[in-house]
């Protein structure tokens, strides 16, 4: 992805999981190769966890995503992480879209229903 | 747009061949289900902490159908279970998505409501045709057959054969699907391939 291909609403998560994806990488298969935790980077890529700005650790995903240095590429992710930071993860997610996430069925093993005690935990944790 | 009332089992054993021949032609085992969810039919792999804990299930998959929310630690430390309960989840997503987006809540004010009045018949329908779908995905009949026929020889077994005469060796077998030995059972037993006294399910699980 070159800058001019990547629109102004694209977050340094989405940018990240777009590039794992075009490798044909999935979450499991990248962080078994690189040797990291999968929550860590499906909390990166949905911006829950804002990204490092250690050029040492940000050089490592950039290498893991074959994300060569000084390209264009390299000066978007960077861009893209700093951009990243200034911001507050909470207000990346609006009610809208945690209310997507929401299960489609909800049952738990023991055969309860979800009440609004709950639906209100599991909102947090899907913003986590 | 089917209700779930109304889906046979045929329903279920075509839909689920389907998917192979479009997503896994080759029916090569283990079936690559992360594969197909990520890369094919970019579905998004959400791991959130705590979902087992406290909820009681694994994982579960989004009213817009186009992301799948996994317990992070089970994630890492059970991959063949994940595997089984992703391919529940594709599978309310071929079964039940259409009837769904009828039939379902509108908002998230009706969300509450509609999970309150939905009937648990019709839940255990889902439920059930979601997991049957699972366990066609992950082992397909051919796949089964042949690597059973394999094991069966091997080990001097006759086909069918009972569940108590099953080598320690059998989990093997589910193995090379990465699924649970249970999982594998389930499907030999409805293949036939090993047959399962009444009221053996019921005593496993106690």
């Amino acid at each position: 992805m070159t800058k001019s291909q990547v629109s102004t609403s694209t977050t340094f998560g989405e940018f990240f999981r777009q590039k794992r994806l075009s490798l044909g990488l999935t979450l499991r298969a990248f962080c078994e190769r690189y040797g990291y935790d999968p929550g860590n980077i499906s909390r990166l890529e949905r911006n829950i966890l804002l990204p490092t700005l250690s050029d040492e650790k940000l050089a490592g995903y950039a290498s893991a995503l074959k994300i060569e240095r000084d390209s264009e590429e390299w000066v978007v992710f960077h861009d893209l992480a700093h951009a990243a930071k200034g911001k507050i993860p909470s207000d990346l997610r609006n009610d809208d879209e945690i209310a997507k996430m929401l299960p489609a069925f909800f049952r738990t093993m023991r055969n309860k229903k979800i009440d609004k005690e709950k639906l209100e935990k599991l909102i947090e944790l899907l913003k986590k | 747009m089917k209700d779930p009332a109304s889906i046979t089992l045929q329903y279920v054993i075509q839909t689920a061949n389907s998917f192979l021949n479009k997503y896994h032609p080759t029916l090569s085992i283990p079936v690559p289900i992360e594969n197909i969810v990520e890369l094919n039919l970019n579905i998004r792999i959400v791991l959130i902490r705590d979902l087992v804990r406290n909820f009681g299930i694994n994982a579960f998959i989004s009213r817009a159908f186009d992301t799948i929310v996994i317990d992070d630690a089970m994630y890492s430390r059970q991959p063949d279970r994940i595997r089984f309960t992703i391919t529940e989840e594709i599978g309310h997503l071929f079964l039940h998505k259409e009837w769904y987006k009828e039939n379902g809540p509108k908002s998230f004010e009706d969300y509450l409501k509609w999970q309150e009045k939905i009937d648990n018949i019709i839940y255990s329908y889902i439920e059930r045709q979601a997991k049957t779908f699972a366990g066609l995905v992950l082992m397909p009949k051919s796949c089964v057959n042949r690597e059973w026929t394999e094991f069966a020889r091997n080990n001097n077994l006759s086909i069918p054969c009972s569940v108590y005469n099953l080598p320690d060796t059998f989990p093997d077998v589910a193995q090379k699907f990465e699924v649970s030995a249970e999982s594998i059972l389930v499907r030999l037993s409805a293949l036939k391939l090993v047959t399962v006294p009444d009221g053996f399910w019921k005593k496993t699980k106690r």
